[in-house]
């Protein structure tokens, strides 16, 4: 049997095969190289749809189009804007304690993934640890090796390198996630000094991000992160804006 | 994503605090898709706002039966395909994925590699990009694209395949597997 085409193999990832196909498949290494190619594109997409990237949209814009259209109704503020969102004074700086928090989970989290990973491969957590440091790796290794029991096991550097797209997309979903719920529906002082902060520690991970490009300028692993970097510090400079008077936005940093 | 339902009463009424809040919340989703579906930017740009006006003008509407980012994903999908429509961008939805399916320069191909799925999408025909986008990334069935785009359930798989063989030669280096002792592509049906 002829091999089979590459239309009806992007069919194949929806519905079975026949039988002489399935046959075919079975002895035929390039054919199934080819199904799974195309399963992975599959995941790719089915991926995509939590992508974020920078708004094309701007509130100036939108917002002067609102106005035309009867959308905003312009009434002078006759109380703080705080009472709009009365979560914002609920409990003073506890944006602050909320944000830090997560920030130290992050850290653990990627920490531990690190320390995990080197010991995994046998070598200690970290160069020079003492025995403190030796306790918490030790119980970072132990969590890890429960999770490990439903990680998958990649079988090429492809398939590895598609989960790490999935993974970096669902963390950045996740952290913008966090993001929004904790800071950018409740616009005050405290959510300004935070999107400023990480602003600049944005501009940390784009200037060693850009070092790597050009190490590496068509590496597909730098140039995501270089990009994911990008829309991340253009989502902060957004949620920066929304923390600013009425009509005021922020048009560089 | 839950949104305050007292945000949206307020958006309502017109306070811009609150619509901003909205837009601000839910743009990074809204505007994705939007983008997705139009592939040129500069008109995405524009069809977006319009996008944005539309699901600010429904708010009344809004009963609160789905999350607002659901309800609002439906109208960005619904107007951007309106607005396409209006462009004539799906006038040649049958004819023009034909040509670009045919091209097996192997070689020219892999100097435009994509970098994401987006990048690559954006290299398909217009109606292509299309009936895969809502199929394989917003998760629409073969009818409700039909219903949507005004073509048989059938054209929607038949573009679909296609699309799909084109992206695969596109996005190589992320799709592919463990490498054979030749090239595996196939452009061509026989051994």
């Amino acid at each position: 049997m002829s091999h089979l085409t590459a239309e009806r193999l992007a069919e194949l990832t929806d519905v079975e095969p026949t039988s002489s196909e399935a046959a075919h498949l079975a002895t035929c290494e390039a054919c199934r190289a080819e199904l799974g190619a195309f399963d992975r594109l599959r995941a790719l997409a089915s991926d995509e749809s939590t992508r974020l990237a920078p708004a094309i949209t701007t509130w100036s814009g939108l917002a002067s189009l609102l106005r035309a259209d009867g959308l905003i109704r312009d009434e002078p503020a006759t109380a703080p804007s705080g009472l709009a969102f009365p979560r914002d004074r609920a409990i003073p700086g506890a944006h602050r304690v909320r944000w830090g928090l997560r920030a130290a989970a992050a850290m653990f989290l990627v920490a531990g993934g690190t320390m995990a990973g080197r010991m995994s491969a046998g070598a200690a957590p970290l160069p020079g640890t003492g025995p403190l440091m030796r306790d918490s790796m030790r119980a970072i290794a132990s969590v890890a090796a429960r999770v490990s029991d439903t990680l998958p096991v990649f079988r090429s550097s492809a398939e590895a390198l598609a989960a790490l797209t999935v993974a970096e997309r669902q963390y950045q979903y996740a952290a913008a996630f966090l993001g929004e719920r904790d800071s950018a529906s409740t616009p005050s002082d405290d959510a300004s000094n935070v999107y400023r902060a990480r602003l600049v520690a944005l501009d940390g991970v784009m200037a060693a991000t850009r070092v790597a490009l050009y190490e590496a300028p068509h590496d597909p692993v730098i140039n995501r992160y270089y990009l994911s970097t990008l829309g991340a510090r253009a989502a902060a400079i957004r949620q920066l804006s929304t923390t600013l008077p009425v009509g005021m936005e922020v048009s560089r940093y | 994503m839950g949104t305050d339902q007292l945000t949206i009463r307020r958006a309502i009424e017109g306070d811009e605090r609150a619509l901003r809040s909205l837009w601000s919340q839910h743009s990074p989703h809204v505007d994705a898709i939007v983008r997705r579906l139009v592939g040129d930017p500069d008109l995405a740009e524009d069809i977006a706002q319009e996008v944005w006006i539309q699901i600010f003008r429904a708010l009344p509407s809004y009963r609160g039966e789905s999350q607002f980012g659901t309800w609002a994903h439906r109208i960005a999908v619904n107007r951007t395909l309106n607005a396409l429509r209006r462009v004539r961008r799906l006038a040649k939805l049958e004819s023009e994925i034909d040509d670009d399916i045919a091209i097996v320069d192997q070689a020219a191909e892999r100097s435009m590699l994509a970098a994401t799925i987006e990048e690559a999408a954006r290299q398909l025909a217009p109606g292509a990009r299309t009936v895969f986008i809502l199929h394989d990334v917003e998760g629409y069935t073969h009818e409700e694209i039909a219903t949507e785009l005004g073509i048989t359930a059938g054209g929607s798989k038949s573009q679909l395949f296609k699309a799909r063989a084109k992206l695969r030669r596109l996005l190589a280096h992320l799709v592919d597997g463990p490498t054979l002792d030749t090239d595996t592509t196939h452009v061509t049906p026989h051994c």
